[in-house]
């Protein structure tokens, strides 16, 4: 024996997928006394997929390298929001570290600062999770979410790749979820106080010595430690001699 | 090594020909992670070199043409020729142009349809270049 039952409407939360109360199938008399039944164990298959976040965009507002900056997510749920909900922000590996101080704003459809908490591992920032997004204003599955997290762009100019990830949720399960992938490139941070000095030597095509100075702004390895300067000269200036001598704080460089 | 400033010396490096200013000199401080480098700090624009001292002409001279047996070409207000001779130290490019500044003081009044040179600017009156 087999029927359709026409109209209704999934639950709004995969929790349903782990439901602890049974579906229940009862055949009974014109009566409603009872003949089989079945009310154990019996949820329908397949189970509930996550309602797909659509991620338009996640942008840093500096990519520089060590740049203490503001990275903004934005979305659309595409499902209504329960009070209480979480909004996991998922991030490359070793994309960004904590920076000096936490903080998330929601920039759309409220413009509060919302209570966070950042998840890390080996230094880096791997999640963040903001609480209560709905406090402040409606959550429609329409409605379009933007937030505004610190972080600190990481160490060097690594293209980490990777997706960034929007997980919404209820505090024990997932709605939906989203990702966008990376396409950040992470710019060097700039030398200060440059400068070339020729020596007075400043006569079209004469063959002098060239000085170039720069003051670094963070650490970088020794050559021992797999650290380097690395220099590329234009191409309308010709090095007669291969030669050259470098110095770092008026000693000889490593 | 933070906030250190670095100097790095080439003993002999030809100057531009020209005093156009050079491309951007382009240099990072860079640490190796597995086995790739990657930039911390760099510039990749806005460091330019140029020189402003010219290459010398030498054997540099102007003479006025006579013309003929009277010397017409050497009488005020009449119309003559000059040449301009000089040994280039550098080598001038092909696609390159010669400029000749005619001093104010001269009256000198140059012929707008010339196929040998061209006014600059248009202007063919005494004190204008020529190309």
């Amino acid at each position: 024996m087999s029927f359709i039952i026409e109209g209704l409407t999934n639950p709004s939360l995969l929790s349903a997928n782990v439901a602890t109360t049974s579906w229940e199938v009862i055949t009974a008399t014109s009566l409603l006394y009872h003949v089989d039944g079945a009310y154990t164990n019996l949820k329908p298959s397949p189970d509930l997929e996550g309602i797909g976040v659509t991620v338009p965009a996640v942008e840093v507002a500096s990519s520089i390298v060590f740049a203490d900056t503001t990275m903004t997510v934005i979305f659309v749920p595409n499902s209504d929001l329960p009070s209480g909900a979480i909004i996991q922000i998922g991030l490359p590996d070793e994309f960004v570290s904590s920076p000096v101080t936490e903080s998330c704003v929601q920039a759309s459809p409220s413009s509060a600062t919302l209570s966070c908490t950042y998840s890390t591992s080996g230094g880096y920032i791997t999640s963040i999770a903001i609480n209560n997004p709905c406090t402040h204003s409606n959550c429609k599955s329409t409605t379009v979410h933007a937030y505004k997290i610190a972080v600190k762009i990481r160490e060097n100019t690594k293209d980490v790749g990777g997706s960034f990830s929007v997980t919404t949720k209820t505090s024990t399960e997932d709605i939906g979820i989203g990702s966008f992938t990376n396409s950040i490139t992470i710019l060097p941070n700039p030398f200060i106080s440059t400068s070339l000095d020729n020596s007075g030597c400043n006569t079209v095509s004469a063959s002098c010595s060239l000085i170039v100075k720069f003051t670094t702004v963070y650490d970088f390895p020794s050559k021992t430690n797999n650290g380097k300067i690395a220099l590329t000269i234009p191409s309308d200036l010709t090095v007669v001699s291969t030669g050259c001598t470098a110095t770092i704080a008026g000693s000889a460089m490593e | 090594m933070a906030g250190k400033e670095i100097s790095i010396t080439f003993s002999q490096v030809t100057n531009p020909s020209s005093t156009a200013p050079t491309a951007s000199f382009v240099f990072y401080s860079q640490e190796q992670v597995s086995g790739t480098y990657y930039s911390i700090d760099g510039i990749e624009s806005g460091l330019t070199y140029s020189v402003s001292g010219l290459g010398s002409l030498s054997t540099i001279s102007v003479t006025r043409d006579s013309l003929n047996a009277n010397n017409d070409g050497l009488k005020t207000g009449a119309a003559t020729n000059f040449l301009v001779t000089f040994t280039i130290t550098n080598e001038v490019p092909t696609d390159g142009v010669m400029t000749v500044i005619l001093p104010s003081e001269s009256d000198a009044k140059l012929s707008s349809s010339s196929t040998d040179y061209q006014c600059a600017a248009s202007d063919c009156s005494s004190g204008a270049s020529l190309t």
